[in-house]
């Protein structure tokens, strides 16, 4: 993937007589189109097989615009990077809907829910934003500005999730119930990647991968 | 032809710049952010 967004970003840069600082911009922007296109992509490829296509994506979003704002562990690679997101995306999204969804019941979410979004704001207000070597955050005005974000979009998700569940109520729609708790998932997941015991799993996972 | 390209360069900036005011790329990997559009 690197390879490829460096080769279309020279090739562009030759074409337009652009210096380096641009070519590395553009290559940059380069990659992260093509690893969300092949991120999403294989997402909804896989969902699909497994009926879980909205599932899956409702995982995939609400962690990947948290994480804009929350940061958090990261994978080695783009290749591990992908086959983890396929992995907890379409395999969350699989056992919510065939085994959690059908056993947990309302009331029992309802607890569940607010217990896990009370732990989220917290962990968030203690830990957010959590950056990388490769994308340090040097400015106190981006790290309050990023942990801002991350408060907004925690209650954005939580007026979703509120919404959400006042139609299965409402309509007896057991999809809305299905896409609740992949929603609170899905912010779970990417909380968790802030914490130290988030970090231990992934960089695990991402030994074992990078040994295969 | 030219315009195109252009046009394809600008989304590609776009794109990076977005990416730059966030705290991380997208789910799981960061690569190297370029020098020019860090905030120090």
């Amino acid at each position: 993937m690197e390879k490829f967004s460096k080769a279309v970003a020279a090739k562009l840069a030759d074409e337009l007589e652009y210096d380096n600082d641009k070519r590395e911009v553009m290559a940059y922007g380069a990659f992260a189109l093509t690893q969300m296109l092949i991120s999403v992509g294989l997402v909804m490829i896989f969902g699909f097989i497994f009926h879980v296509v909205i599932e899956a994506l409702i995982i995939t979003f609400t962690a990947s615009i948290l994480r804009k704002y929350s940061g958090g562990v990261h994978a080695s690679s783009p290749n591990t990077c992908t086959f983890l997101g396929i992995v907890v995306c379409v395999g969350f999204a699989l056992l919510i809907k065939l085994v959690l969804a059908p056993w947990i019941g309302i009331y029992k979410f309802l607890i569940f829910g607010v217990v896990l979004f009370t732990w989220s704001f917290y962990t968030v207000n203690k830990l957010a934003p959590v950056d990388t070597p490769n994308k340090p955050i040097r400015s106190e005005a981006k790290r309050n500005r990023m942990r801002k974000g991350s408060f907004t979009v925690m209650g954005i998700y939580s007026l979703f999730v509120f919404i959400n569940l006042l139609i299965y109520l409402y309509f007896d729609w057991d999809a809305f119930f299905v896409y609740s708790i992949c929603l609170t998932f899905g912010l779970f997941w990417q909380v968790f990647t802030l914490t130290r015991i988030g970090h231990l799993v992934i960089e695990r996972l991402d030994l074992i991968l990078h040994n295969i | 032809m030219k315009k195109m390209t252009k046009l394809f360069a600008v989304a590609l900036t776009v794109v990076a710049a977005a990416m730059a005011s966030s705290a991380c790329f997208w789910f799981m990997h960061q690569p190297e952010e370029p020098a020019c559009l860090r905030e120090e």
